[in-house]
């Protein structure tokens, strides 16, 4: 029993919940979300994860979320691995330095904010293309990176919310064990 | 020295996962002949998951269209049983057609064409971004596919594998910005390149080797046999506008593939392609 309340507690902490976000949304973006494809253009739920980590976590969290996350992405794409890595981390890391600065409990800043990230995402990835040579005219910022910031921002609220009540619940655990520690070094 | 990086480890620490990511686009960029162990490792991990998940949101999407698509299927029904009494006379005529085609090839002293071997394939996932067109299949190298074997599906072509590992493969679809496929007018045998437009629109361009290209609107694409990959004769699309660059020096068209890309679920590989164009005595795919 004490294992098992031993593994749960890890399974809760930081690392792991941020792992188990990453790879719920990498393969609900691989398979369910390939069918809401409107026009061709389907919700970054990735960049919609790693900019929720950035929001809520800091710079660092947005950074490692935004690595891991391109870096899983790379591989499922065979070609230009490092590509969404690099794009991803940087943008996770931006977020991340905005995060202190902004009103989280509102949900509509956040959806803003995710927004901006994804667009800001997706010109990176067509100014890295340009840079590699692939064929990337401009008209496709029109035509890609804005549809798909703006369907993303539908997807952020119900991302956000998940992971800000994990935020919550785990601040209140912090804040509790420091008062435990605290009255116990009162009572000595 | 020790404390400098002890205070910069962490940026030193991003700066050199940026910089791994940096080195790795730029070594990824270009087409390889073997996948990395990390590569085959994940994807493998991940395909029977993304299969699950695949199937279940298909299935979804599929009963709320069939749903709406009762009353319109019944119209349709009527229309297709009288099609289909027409296609008896043409398939009859096509017959004929068949036995004087062998007739005639013999008489020209032509190999007979080898018919190509297929794997059935699931599509299993499809790639994250907005900006490729690429599909995962639950097929690979232990099922005879190998790298850049032609992918089709009854209604044409649907691309070429790219990344093969043990049981799964990675096809990068007819639209996916990086695709090129030499393709003919099948009426006029104007010749030209269908690539991908690269941004998520259903359609592909060709562009006209000719200016002067005979090309007109619902005429059908096939695939040229022109360089190495895909065999001639696979049916690409069908034009639907015709348009000169702003200089008037290349002429270009608007072609509707004939693949639904958005609903793929089971393709073919062709295996043998190769072997087809060896024993026709083609110039290659």
């Amino acid at each position: 029993m004490r294992t098992l309340l031993a593994w749960l507690d890890k399974l809760s902490s930081k690392p792991a919940v941020l792992g188990l976000s990453v790879l719920a949304a990498f393969l609900l973006q691989t398979s369910v979300f390939t069918h809401l494809a409107v026009l061709g253009v389907k919700p970054d739920l990735l960049m919609v994860v790693v900019a929720c980590w950035g929001l809520l976590y800091g710079p660092r969290a947005g950074f490692v979320a935004g690595m891991v996350t391109g870096l899983a992405q790379g591989v499922m794409l065979g070609q230009y691995i490092g590509l969404f890595a690099l794009v991803k981390a940087l943008v996770g890391f931006a977020v991340g330095v905005v995060e202190s600065k902004i009103f989280k409990e509102n949900i509509w800043v956040p959806t803003v904010a995710v927004g901006a990230a994804v667009l800001a995402h997706e010109f990176l990835v067509w100014l890295c293309l340009k840079v590699l040579g692939v064929p990337t005219p401009a008209v496709t910022i029109l035509t890609v990176a804005v549809p798909g910031s703006v369907y993303s921002m539908l997807a952020a609220p119900l991302a956000y919310r998940q992971l800000f009540l994990y935020n919550v619940a785990e601040r209140a655990r912090e804040e509790s064990v420091a008062g435990g520690a605290g009255q116990a070094t009162a009572r000595r | 020295m020790v404390s400098f990086f002890g205070r910069y480890r962490r940026f030193a620490l991003a700066l050199t996962a940026l910089i791994l990511a940096v080195v790795l686009m730029s070594v990824t960029a270009r087409e390889r002949e073997t996948v990395l162990l990390i590569e085959r490792a994940l994807i493998e991990a991940f395909a029977p998951v993304q299969s699950w998940l695949d199937g279940m949101a298909a299935g979804i999407r599929g009963g709320v269209e069939d749903l709406g698509a009762i009353s319109r299927l019944r119209e349709e029904n009527e229309g297709l049983r009288a099609k289909a009494e027409a296609y008896d006379v043409t398939l009859n005529r096509l017959r004929e057609l068949e036995i004087e085609n062998e007739r005639l090839r013999a008489l020209l002293g032509f190999a007979q064409t080898v018919d190509f071997d297929y794997v059935v394939a699931n599509v299993v996932a499809r790639n994250a971004d907005n900006w490729f067109s690429r599909v995962t299949i639950d097929r690979g190298s232990a099922d005879g596919v190998a790298k850049d074997m032609p992918v089709v599906t009854s209604q044409g072509l649907v691309g070429r594998v790219i990344g093969v590992s043990t049981n799964v493969s990675v096809v990068q679809l007819l639209t996916d910005r990086n695709s090129g496929v030499g393709a003919l007018i099948q009426t006029s045998r104007a010749a030209g390149i269908v690539t991908g437009q690269g941004d998520q629109s259903s359609l592909v361009t060709m562009m006209l080797f000719e200016r002067d290209a005979a090309v007109k609107v619902s005429d059908a694409v096939v695939t040229s046999g022109f360089g190495q990959i895909y065999p001639p004769g696979l049916f690409i699309g069908r034009v639907v506008e015709v348009e000169k660059d702003e200089y008037g020096l290349l002429k270009y068209a608007k072609v509707h593939p004939g693949v639904g890309f958005g609903q793929l679920e089971e393709v073919l590989v062709i295996v043998n392609a190769g072997a087809d164009r060896a024993a026709g005595g083609g110039s290659g795919g």
